[in-house]
C-alpha cells in the first residue's frame, strides 16, 4: 500500500481518476464530502455534473498547485492574462475555448477558487482588445441593434476607442 | 430627479420600459441593480457563454475587464447594452474611475457617478463638437508648467501630433518651447498656444510674464512623485499670488476668466500620490462648501483635474484636458452656462 491516501473521482461518462488525497483537498466540495465519510479505505465521489475531459485537467492543476498556489489576478485585468500568470499556467491554458468553458463549470461546482478565477479572466482576456464584430463571432451572437441604435451607441462610445 | 435619469448609463427605452414612478423608486432607494432580467432580454439572441454559464460567472468574468473595455462591451449586443453592463456598473472598483478622471462637480456622491455622469453627458458632447482642423481662428493660451521632469513635454507632444509615438528619451526643456495646434469646436475656430515651460526654476521668469496674457493654465505633475506634486503649494501658488498680488487664487481665476487645469502624469508608474491627496487639494483651491453639498454645472468649474499617462492612453484620452478647456472658452461653452 502506498502511503499517501487516495481518493477515486468518477465523473459524468463514468471514467474514473484515482488522486492523492491532499491534492484534491483543493476541491471545497470534495473537502466537504471526505470530511463526512470515514478514512479508512479509498472513498470514491462521484462528480456527476463533469466529464472525463475538464476533470482530467481540474486534477493536472490541482496537482501542480496544491504545494503552491497560485498568485491572486488583479481585478481589473493589467495587460494580458499571459503577462500575469507563471508558464505553468499559461500552458495549462492553451485549450479550446468549449473545453475552456467546461473547466469554468468544473471549478465552479468542485468549488476551487483559484481555478475559476484563472480561467474567468483567461474568458476576460480573450474579450480584450477585440472589436464588438470579434466578440459576437467569438460567442456566436448576432447584431440585434437597429442602425439607429448603433449610431448613437458608437457615438456615445467614442472616447473610448483609440483615435 | 428627473436629470438623473438622463445620466445613468441606461438607454431611455429601457426607462419607458417601467412605469414611471416605479422607475424613480428604484433609483432613489438604490436597487438599481435589480433589472428585471425578463424586461430587458432578448433571449433569441444569447451568447455560448450565457447558454452554458450561470449569471454570477459571467460577472466573474466580467469584472476582470476594466472600464473602457467593459463600456466596449455596450456595442456587442442588446443583452450585453441593457443587461450585464448595467448589471454590475454599481459593484465596479470606482477607484479606477478615479484614475481615469477626478470630477467634482455635480451633486452626486461615488466617483462612478461622476464618471458615469461624465461620459453619458460630457464627452459624446466634445466628440461631436471639436474637430482637428488646419484653419486658423480665435487665440487660446496654455501655459504648461510644472516640476522639472514630471513629462510636461511628452504630454505636449501627444497633444500636437494625433498618431506620435511616446517618446522615452528626451532632453529636459530650456525656458520654454512653443507649440501650436488647431481645434474648431462647433463653428467656432481655435488656434491653440501650448507653451511648455521649463521645469526648472530658474526659468520662473518666463512663467510670470505669460501669465497675465494666458487663458489656461495647467499645472502638471508625476504622479509617481510625492514630491513634484507637493511643489504647487510649496512653490507654484505661492509664487503666483505674491506676483499677482492677489488673495485667492479662485478670485483671480474667475476675475481673467482663466481656466486652471491640474494633471497627474505618468499614471502607468506606481503612484505616491493618492486620490484622497488630490481631492484634499481640490478643495483647498475650491473652498466654497456649497460646490460639494449642491454640485455645480459641469462648465462652471474652473478648476480641474485630470489623469493621464502619455505612454499608454490613447490619443482621446490624452486631449481630454484640452478638449475640456477649449469647450469652456468657445461659445458652446457660455451657452452651457446658462
Amino acid at each position: 500500500m502506498s502511503e499517501t491516501k487516495q481518493v477515486e473521482l468518477t465523473s459524468k461518462d463514468k471514467v474514473s481518476f484515482k488522486v492523492d488525497r491532499d491534492v484534491i483537498l483543493m476541491s471545497g466540495l470534495v473537502k466537504d464530502m471526505l470530511e463526512e465519510g470515514d478514512e479508512d479505505e479509498t472513498p470514491i465521489i462521484p462528480i456527476p455534473n463533469v466529464d472525463s475531459k475538464p476533470l482530467q485537467k481540474v486534477i493536472e492543476y490541482c496537482q501542480y498547485h496544491h504545494k503552491e498556489p497560485a498568485q491572486e489576478i488583479e481585478k481589473p485585468l493589467k495587460g494580458k492574462i499571459e503577462d500575469v500568470i507563471c508558464d505553468w499556467d499559461k500552458k495549462f491554458l492553451e485549450i479550446d475555448q468549449s473545453l475552456l468553458i467546461e473547466l469554468i463549470m468544473a471549478a465552479n461546482y468542485l468549488n476551487i477558487k483559484d481555478l475559476l478565477d484563472l480561467t474567468c479572466a483567461k474568458v476576460a482576456s480573450m474579450i480584450k482588445g477585440k472589436s464588438p464584430e470579434q466578440i459576437r463571432e467569438m460567442f456566436g451572437i448576432e447584431n440585434d441593434f437597429t442602425p439607429e441604435e448603433e449610431a448613437k451607441i458608437r457615438e456615445e462610445n467614442k472616447w473610448c476607442e483609440e483615435a | 430627479m428627473g436629470q438623473s435619469l438622463t445620466l445613468a448609463p441606461s438607454p431611455s427605452e429601457i426607462i419607458d420600459h417601467y412605469p414611471k414612478n416605479l422607475f424613480l423608486a428604484k433609483y432613489e432607494t438604490n436597487v438599481d441593480n435589480d433589472i428585471d432580467k425578463r424586461k430587458v432580454y432578448n433571449f433569441n439572441n444569447i451568447s455560448t457563454l450565457e447558454k452554458q454559464l450561470p449569471d454570477e460567472l459571467l460577472s466573474l468574468i466580467l469584472s476582470y475587464l476594466d472600464n473602457i473595455e467593459y463600456t466596449k462591451l455596450k456595442q456587442v449586443s442588446r443583452n450585453f447594452r441593457n443587461y450585464w453592463i448595467r448589471l454590475n456598473w454599481k459593484e465596479r472598483d470606482s477607484s479606477e474611475y478615479g484614475s481615469f478622471i477626478w470630477f467634482k462637480p455635480i451633486p452626486k456622491n461615488s466617483p462612478s457617478e461622476y464618471f458615469t455622469h461624465f461620459h453619458s453627458t460630457f464627452l459624446p458632447f466634445l466628440n461631436r463638437n471639436i474637430k482637428y482642423t488646419t484653419e486658423s481662428g480665435k487665440l487660446l493660451k496654455f501655459l504648461i508648467m510644472g516640476p522639472k521632469s514630471c513629462g510636461k513635454s511628452c504630454f505636449v507632444d501627444r497633444l500636437i501630433i494625433p498618431n506620435s509615438k511616446f517618446k522615452t528619451k528626451i532632453e529636459p526643456t530650456i525656458s520654454s518651447e512653443v507649440e501650436f495646434v488647431r481645434f474648431s469646436a462647433l463653428n467656432e475656430t481655435f488656434s491653440i498656444q501650448l507653451w511648455d515651460c521649463s521645469g526648472e526654476w530658474i526659468y520662473q521668469g518666463i512663467i510670470s510674464s505669460q501669465i497675465p496674457s494666458s487663458n489656461v493654465i495647467v499645472y502638471c505633475f508625476d504622479l509617481s512623485s510625492k514630491e513634484s506634486f507637493e511643489s504647487l503649494r510649496m512653490k507654484y501658488l505661492p509664487f503666483f499670488l505674491s506676483k499677482l498680488n492677489e488673495n485667492s487664487i479662485m478670485d483671480w481665476l474667475s476675475k481673467k476668466n482663466i481656466t486652471f487645469l491640474i494633471i497627474g502624469l505618468k499614471k502607468e508608474l506606481k503612484r505616491q500620490v493618492s486620490t484622497e491627496m488630490i481631492e484634499e487639494l481640490m478643495r483647498e483651491l475650491t473652498p466654497n462648501d456649497e460646490i460639494y453639498s449642491k454640485g455645480i454645472p459641469l462648465l462652471q468649474c474652473r478648476v480641474n483635474y485630470f489623469e493621464l499617462g502619455s505612454a499608454e492612453d490613447s490619443y482621446s484620452q490624452v486631449i481630454l484636458p484640452l478638449q475640456y478647456a477649449l469647450l469652456r472658452h468657445s461659445i458652446l461653452g457660455q451657452v452651457l452656462h446658462n
